[in-house]
C-alpha cells in the first residue's frame, strides 16, 4: 500500500466521522448558559428593549405602535426581531437554554407556556394595572396558578368563513343546525361548487374542524370534561370525540370537501376561495382579512358552526392570544412594563384590535370589527371554550395531527383516540 | 520534528472551530441522551439509561427506524444507478456532453428547501404541474395525491431527493471515469472485449474508488435527510413520511423531550457509524490497484 493510499484511507474515515457527527450535533444545545452580570450603566443613556417575537398577525403593525412608544419615551428604544412562527419555539428555547435571552418574548396562551413559567424565564406580572381589566378568558390563558405572566392583545375565533353571494344566488340561510348544514353542503355541491374547503397538507389544518365541534359538543355540557380528563376519570375514548370524528369524517365521505384534501395546502384552498370556487372553510376569523386581500370583490361573512341539534344553543371556539411575556432577569423591567402598560392602554389596544380585526381582550375597550364578523359576534355571547390544545399537556396536539390525517387516509378512529389517550396520560405526567 | 509544528499549525484554526462546534455539542448530547432534559428547563436529573429502553418500546421509533431504511436504500441504489448511467453516457468531452453534465448539476446547487417547496406545489392533487399535465396527455388515470396519499407519500420524497442529488453522484463517477487510462481500454478492445464486458471488467472494478464514496455519502445522507421531509410533508400524512431525523425534531421541540431527542440522535450516530465501517470494509477490499 502506498503512503498516499493510506492517507486516502484515513481522511475517508475522518470525512465519513464527520459526516455521521452532524447528525448528533443537531440533538443537544448548549445547556444552562452562564447569565451575564450587570453593566455598570451609565447614566442618561437610552435603554434598548430587546423583543424576539413570533411573526404572529399582529406583528404587521407593531414597528408603527413601537416608534410611538419611542416618541413618548425618549429615554427608551425597541428593537423588534420577528421569527417565522414555525420556528420561533425552537429558537427562543435555544436562546434562553443558552443565556441570550430577549428582554421580551413571544409566549402562547395555556399551558404553551407552563413550560416557560416552570424553568422560571417568566416574570410575574400580577400587580401591573392593565390585569384588572382583562376579560376572565383572557387572565386565565395568561395565568398560571393565580399569577399573570402574559399580556394579551387581541382574541380569536374559529368558525365557518362562506361566501355569502354563493349562499344568495342558491337561496341558502345561514345554518342553525347540523342537518341545516349538511343540506347547504348538498345543495351547494349539487350547484357544481366545492362546499367546503380543507387544505389538511398544513397540519394546523386538521384541528379546525374539531375545535370547532367540541365547544357545543363537549364543553357546553360537560364544562369539566378536560379536569376530569387530566384526573383520569375520563377518556377520548368514550367521549363525544368519536361521534365528532365520525361526522368529520362524514363530511368527506359525502364529497363535501374539496378532492385530496390531505394533499392539498391551506394556501390552495384559500386561493380557491378567493377565486369564489369554494363556498365555506372553517377557520380562523383572521383569515378574511387575506381573502379580501386577494379578492376585494368578496362578499364575506361568518357563522358558528352549527355542529348541534334544532333548537340547542351553539358554543363557539374562541381563544385569547398572547403579545408576550418579559424576562424574569431582564435588566431593565421598569422599562419592560412600561412599555407593556402602554401597549395595554385603550388608545393603542383598539389600534392593535383594528390592525388585526380581532375581538377585544379589556373590559373597557370595544373593537370596530370588520361587518363581516357580525354573526359570529353574535355566537360568542352564546357561549364560548378556548382552543382544546390550551387546556391539554403540550404533547396531545402533535399527535392529534397526525392522527387525523391517519383517519383520514383510512385507518381506524378509535387508533386515532387510543394514541391521544397515551399522549395526554405521558404529557400530564411530564407537566 | 519541525515539519510537524509546521503542519499543526495549519490544522489548528479548522481543529479548534470542530471542536468548539461539532465535538462538544456531540458529547454534551451523549450526556444529554441520559437526562430528562426538557430542552428549556436549567434543572435536568439524571435517568440512566432509561431513554434507551423507552426508545425499544416505542412504535413511532420503530415506524421511523423502518422509513429511514427505506429512504435510505432507495436513494443509495436509485442514485447510484442513475448517476452511473448518466456518467456513462456524458463522460464525453464534446460541447453536448459538457453542457448536458452542468445541467444535471443544477439541482445540486439549490437549496433542499427551495427544491421541497417547488416540488410540494407540482405534487398538488388539483392544481398542481404534474396532475395537471397527466390530464393534458388524457392519463388522468395515472393523477395521484401524491403527498396525500400515505403509501405514496415515502416515494414522492425519495423520488425528489434523487432528482435533487443525483448531478453530484454522477460527477464524481465521470470523475472516476475520467482517471481510468485509456490504455486499458484499448487492449481490453483488442483481447476483443464486447461493450458489456468492457464494462464489467474494465470500468466497474477500476472505478471502485468512485463506487465506494458514492455508495457510504449516499446512505449517510440517505438516513440522515431531514430538510426536504420537513416541507414536503413534516412527516406526514400521519407518519407515514417520519424518519428518524423528523422524529428527532419533534420529540425535541414539540413534545420539549430533548433528552429523549438526544438519546435517538445517538442510535442514528452509532447506526451511520457502524454501517459506514462496514460499508468501508467491505468496499475497499474490492478496490483494485493499478
Amino acid at each position: 500500500m502506498k503512503p498516499f493510499q493510506r492517507f486516502k484511507k484515513t481522511s475517508m474515515l475522518s470525512a465519513m466521522a464527520a459526516l455521521a457527527l452532524t447528525a448528533t450535533a443537531c440533538g443537544g444545545a448548549g445547556g444552562a448558559g452562564g447569565k451575564t452580570g450587570t453593566p455598570a450603566g451609565k447614566q442618561n443613556e437610552p435603554v434598548t428593549l430587546k423583543l424576539y417575537m413570533a411573526n404572529t398577525s399582529d406583528m404587521a403593525i407593531m414597528p408603527e405602535v413601537n416608534r410611538k412608544f419611542e416618541e413618548q419615551n425618549p429615554g427608551i428604544k425597541i428593537d423588534l426581531q420577528t421569527a417565522p412562527v414555525d420556528q420561533f419555539e425552537t429558537v427562543i428555547k435555544t436562546k434562553l437554554a443558552s443565556g441570550d435571552a430577549p428582554d421580551i418574548f413571544t409566549i402562547y396562551a395555556g399551558t404553551k407556556k407552563d413550560s416557560f413559567v416552570k424553568a422560571g424565564y417568566l416574570m410575574d406580572l400580577s400587580d401591573q394595572p392593565w390585569v384588572s381589566r382583562l376579560t376572565d378568558g383572557a387572565k386565565e390563558v395568561s395565568s398560571k396558578d393565580g399569577k399573570v405572566y402574559g399580556l394579551p392583545n387581541r382574541q380569536n375565533v374559529i368558525g365557518v368563513i362562506y361566501n355569502k353571494k354563493i349562499f344568495n344566488n342558491l337561496g341558502i340561510a345561514v345554518p342553525t343546525n347540523w342537518d341545516e348544514f349538511l343540506a347547504a353542503c348538498q345543495k351547494i355541491k349539487d350547484a357544481g361548487i366545492t362546499p367546503l374547503g380543507l387544505g389538511m397538507k398544513d397540519q394546523f389544518v386538521t384541528q379546525l374542524v374539531p375545535y370547532a365541534m367540541a365547544p357545543s359538543a363537549i364543553y357546553r355540557n360537560q364544562p369539566d370534561f378536560d379536569k376530569n380528563m387530566y384526573a383520569g376519570k375520563i377518556t377520548f375514548t368514550g367521549s363525544p370525540w368519536e361521534q365528532m370524528m365520525k361526522d368529520y369524517l362524514e363530511l368527506n365521505e359525502k364529497g363535501y370537501f374539496n378532492k385530496d384534501p390531505l394533499g392539498t395546502s391551506n394556501d390552495l384552498v384559500m386561493q380557491t376561495m378567493a377565486s369564489e370556487k369554494i363556498a365555506m372553510t372553517v377557520t380562523l376569523h383572521g383569515r378574511i382579512a387575506a381573502l379580501r386581500t386577494a379578492n376585494a370583490n368578496l362578499e364575506l361573512g361568518m357563522f358558528p358552526l352549527p355542529y348541534v341539534k334544532a333548537g340547542e344553543k351553539i358554543w363557539v371556539s374562541s381563544m385569547p392570544a398572547i403579545y408576550g411575556g418579559i424576562y424574569a432577569k431582564t435588566k431593565h423591567p421598569a422599562e419592560a412594563k412600561k412599555y407593556f402598560e402602554f401597549l395595554a392602554s385603550p388608545e393603542i389596544a383598539q389600534t392593535i384590535l383594528k390592525a388585526t380585526n380581532s375581538f377585544s381582550v379589556y373590559k373597557d375597550v370595544t373593537a370596530e370589527l370588520d361587518p363581516a364578523l357580525k354573526d359570529i359576534t353574535e355566537g360568542l355571547k352564546v357561549g364560548s371554550y378556548a382552543f382544546l390544545d390550551s387546556v391539554w399537556p403540550n404533547t396531545v396536539q402533535p399527535i392529534m395531527f397526525q392522527q387525523i390525517q391517519n383517519v383520514f387516509a383510512g385507518k381506524k378512529i378509535a387508533e386515532m383516540l387510543t394514541a391521544m389517550d397515551k399522549a395526554f396520560k405521558d404529557g400530564a405526567a411530564q407537566q | 520534528m519541525r515539519k510537524y509544528w509546521v503542519d499543526g499549525t495549519f490544522i489548528l484554526p479548522a481543529f479548534v472551530v470542530f471542536t468548539v462546534f461539532l465535538v462538544i455539542p456531540v458529547l454534551s448530547s451523549f450526556y444529554y441522551s441520559l437526562t430528562d432534559w426538557n430542552g428549556l428547563n436549567p434543572e435536568t436529573h439524571f435517568v440512566g439509561l432509561s431513554n434507551y429502553f423507552k426508545l425499544l418500546t416505542d412504535q413511532d421509533v420503530w415506524n421511523a427506524i423502518k422509513n429511514t431504511f427505506l429512504i435510505a436504500i432507495c436513494l443509495t441504489v436509485g442514485k447510484n444507478v442513475l448517476g452511473l448511467t448518466l456518467a456513462l453516457g456524458l463522460q464525453g468531452t464534446g460541447r453536448i456532453h459538457r453542457i448536458l453534465r452542468v445541467w444535471y448539476l443544477i439541482p445540486v446547487m439549490l437549496s433542499a428547501l427551495a427544491i421541497g417547496y417547488i416540488w410540494a406545489y407540482m405534487y398538488s392533487p388539483s392544481d398542481g404541474v404534474i396532475n395537471t399535465l397527466l390530464g393534458m396527455l388524457h392519463l388522468d388515470g395515472l393523477a395521484r395525491d401524491w403527498l396525500g396519499q400515505s403509501d405514496l407519500a415515502i416515494y414522492s420524497i425519495i423520488f425528489v431527493s434523487i432528482w435533487h442529488f443525483v448531478g453530484f453522484t454522477m460527477i464524481i463517477y465521470v470523475a472516476g471515469l475520467q482517471s481510468v487510462p485509456s490504455e486499458v481500454y484499448e487492449a481490453a478492445y483488442i483481447d476483443g472485449a464486447g461493450r458489456w464486458s468492457m464494462f464489467k471488467n474494465v470500468t466497474f472494478p477500476l472505478i471502485a474508488p468512485s463506487f465506494t464514496v458514492n455508495m457510504i455519502v449516499n446512505m449517510i445522507v440517505g438516513i440522515k435527510i431531514f430538510d426536504t421531509i420537513f416541507v414536503m410533508t413534516n412527516g406526514g400524512p400521519g407518519t407515514s413520511t417520519e424518519n428518524l431525523s423528523i422524529l428527532l425534531y419533534r420529540q425535541a421541540f414539540s413534545f420539549d423531550r430533548m433528552g429523549y431527542a438526544s438519546a435517538i440522535a445517538v442510535v442514528m450516530f452509532m447506526t451511520i457509524l457502524i454501517l459506514s465501517i462496514v460499508q468501508i470494509t467491505l468496499l475497499r477490499k474490492r478496490e483494485v490497484e493499478y
